[in-house]
């Protein structure tokens, strides 16, 4: 009996014409153990939407609020990001800087140290990877402690001048 | 007070807004981002809210919007390399696969194949539970088209389920 009634909904819903309601009978329905075979193939579509609805966006809201005196929003994530361009382009400076003084400021270092070329790209090609990754680290430490800020933030923006 | 009303209306739409943003571009950070974003417009525009007939429906609107820019604009890919697509078509039958989460993305998989506008109003309907006549004055579409639209939404729905089902029995 309730298979007949159960049949009778799903049509309706496949048509588009089941209230609301009827869509929630449909899911618990489903979420049931009870489940007629002639329906199984269809336990995972309204599993699926019972499921969907509790899917939560794990970061917090930056506040937009903590905007006083018509002052601009800063995205914490984005001044990290541009931070970390500045130190990447600082240190390529850096580095081509060196690797053109070089040859002329320090000829018997420079002899002494690699055979070939090869075995040079291969070493500063392990400095710079250890860089980048030291430096990752540091990104993700430094977003790590603003998240841990934020409660402070929360609390010195609270009042609203409006 | 302003503060007071987003903290109260506004804040508690994060979730909401964050699913439908992704359902539209099927990446998370990308949906973080467009939600982040809102929060700010919805803020900007606090001066306008008294005008709005509901806050809640004008955000999944300007959710939508933006979603729907960001997809079309930079992220063309995502339109052809889904988050997560890991399930090759009508391998995976809900009777052959064994845990949850498998069966899980080859729903999602199939809602992915859904256009944007049916997609949308399906998010709207079956998993936010949306009257039709909230969806239709959100999408700023007639009623008609919002009942036309999960009709078949849904039945494309069932056709891949039962396709797929089938190949499992085989």
């Amino acid at each position: 009996m309730e298979e007949n009634k159960i049949r009778e909904i799903l049509e309706k819903y496949w048509e588009g014409e089941t209230s609301l309601e009827e869509e929630k009978e449909l899911r618990s329905y489903f979420a049931s153990s009870q489940v007629s075979d002639e329906f199984a193939p269809f336990i995972p579509l309204f599993t699926f939407f019972e499921q969907e609805q509790l899917v939560e966006m794990k970061s917090e809201i930056t506040k937009p609020v903590a905007e006083k005196q018509g002052g601009k929003v800063i995205n914490l994530r984005w001044a990290i990001n541009v931070a970390a361009s500045i130190a990447i382009f600082a240190l390529m400076f850096l580095v081509n800087k060196q690797l053109k003084q070089e040859p002329n400021a320090n000829q018997f270092a420079y002899e002494d140290t690699y055979q070939s070329p090869e075995e040079a790209l291969k070493e500063v090609k392990l400095a710079l990877l250890y860089v980048s990754e030291k430096m990752n680290k540091g990104v993700s430490t430094t977003a790590h402690s603003l998240e841990k800020m934020q409660p402070l933030d929360e609390i010195i923006n609270v009042p609203d001048r409006r | 007070m302003s503060l007071q009303t987003f903290t109260n209306e506004v804040l508690p739409l994060k979730d909401k807004l964050y699913r439908f943003a992704l359902r539209i571009l099927r990446d998370s950070q990308e949906a973080e981002d467009v939600v982040q974003d809102i929060m700010i417009k919805v803020w900007d525009k606090r001066e306008e809210w008294k005008n709005w007939s509901s806050i809640e429906a004008m955000c999944m609107t300007m959710t939508r919007n933006l979603a729907i820019d960001r997809t079309r604009s930079k992220h063309k890919r995502l339109a052809e390399i889904p988050e997560g697509f890991d399930v090759v078509e009508g391998s995976a039958s809900p009777e052959q696969t064994a845990s949850s989460k498998d069966m899980m993305n080859y729903i999602k998989n199939i809602m992915d194949q859904l256009p944007e506008k049916q997609k949308s109003i399906l998010q709207l309907r079956d998993i936010e539970g949306y009257t039709y006549q909230e969806i239709a004055d959100l999408l700023d579409i007639p009623l008609s088209q919002v009942k036309v639209n999960v009709h078949r939404a849904r039945l494309f729905m069932k056709k891949e389920i039962l396709k797929s089902s089938e190949y499992g029995r085989k």
